[in-house]
């Protein structure tokens, strides 16, 4: 395994692309919704595989997982998109309760297809993404299932911790990108020449 | 003391508990000699090595717990296993079709049978993410499902 490290400029450079993305997902939320939603993205973290117990919680979300996939050059990836908070997200969002469900879906569509936009965008490649599927279960199950998929290829996830606010009430979702090593090879490189 | 075992890892000790969070596809195997009451618990990804030696591959990860146990005065003869894990967390997504779980609890139950290991219990399968703790002090094995239910294998 290849010791990875991202330096300040480059850890600006991918929070940078966390908020476009999440600035697109928030534009559409409040178009849907006919209330202003923000999203921010305050913090972004690179963590080993081996170590992401000390970065999530010990304890059940529901997500959505969609496959990213750079045909053209093999890359490829995953985006796990977590509600820690999601009765309180769907509170936020309707007041029909036995939307629960669908309600996470869509806002799971949205974001995860405004960050594939957004990444595509700023790397210059076309990333096509799969539809998405529901999860539920410990963070750390979810992703690492999804880490056996990559197979032997992936080696670390980045975390954009995001935060979605409408007025004062603020909720915490966490978009997790799981790239294999050839992915994450040219994020990086990407983000070194933008940094 | 509990020694947290991550994604990939293999750990032994000869005392507290090893501990490792969140399997889900991934089985969790645990290698005990009942003598000399010395301990490893793996988190494994994957079924088979790709010619790297690595806790990340379940063949690769039972020979890790087996020497590591047998460096610490731990012998093969007075070793049995416990396995958990190999759900299947993902209901719709079509690469799941791959069946990691299932894989990874047959190259376990291979491996170990390599080894002439028995397995005294084992508690894989279904579509719950599980933690679980291994207790060296007497080789009891607590597994915590996600949904918060509980179980001594």
């Amino acid at each position: 395994m290849v010791e990875i490290k991202f330096n300040a400029e480059q850890m600006d450079a991918l929070k940078e692309l966390g908020n476009i993305g999440v600035a697109h997902a928030a534009t559409s939320l409040s178009t849907m919704l006919g209330k202003l939603i923000e999203m921010s993205v305050p913090s972004v973290k690179l963590a080993e595989i081996s170590k992401i117990h000390e970065f999530f919680d010990e304890k059940p979300v529901t997500g959505v997982v969609t496959a990213l996939e750079d045909m053209e050059n093999g890359r490829s990836g995953y985006l796990f998109i977590a509600f820690p908070n999601s009765d309180r997200l769907v509170k936020l969002l309707t007041s029909d309760q036995s939307l629960q469900d669908s309600t996470l879906m869509e806002v799971g569509n949205i974001l995860s297809s405004s960050f594939c936009n957004a990444i595509a965008e700023m790397l210059g490649i076309m990333l096509i993404p799969s539809p998405p599927s529901f999860a539920s279960d410990l963070i750390i199950a979810i992703v690492e299932a999804i880490v056996a998929q990559i197979a032997d290829k992936g080696d670390y996830v980045i975390i954009f911790e995001t935060e979605l606010r409408e007025k004062e009430e603020a909720i915490e979702i966490l978009v997790t990108l799981i790239p294999d090593d050839n992915f994450l090879g040219y994020v990086m490189k990407m983000m070194g020449m933008l940094g | 003391m509990e020694i947290v075992v991550g994604i990939g890892e293999a750990k032994i000790a000869a005392s507290g508990i090893l501990k490792t969070i969140g399997l889900g596809s991934c089985v969790g195997i645990a290698i005990y000699d009942v003598k000399r009451k010395i301990g490893g618990l793996a988190h494994a990804m994957l079924p088979k090595s790709n010619g790297v030696k690595n806790a990340k591959f379940v063949d690769s990860a039972v020979d890790i717990l087996v020497e590591g146990i047998a460096s610490m005065g731990g012998s093969k003869a007075n070793m049995v296993a416990k396995i958990a894990g190999g759900a299947q967390v993902f209901k719709h997504l079509s690469l799941e079709n791959l069946r990691i779980g299932d894989r990874n609890v047959e190259a376990v139950k291979k491996a170990l049978e390599n080894h002439r290991i028995r397995i005294i219990s084992e508690d894989t399968g279904g579509s719950l993410g599980r933690t679980v703790y291994f207790y060296l002090s007497d080789g009891r094995m607590l597994v915590k499902y996600s949904n918060g239910d509980v179980l001594w294998i």
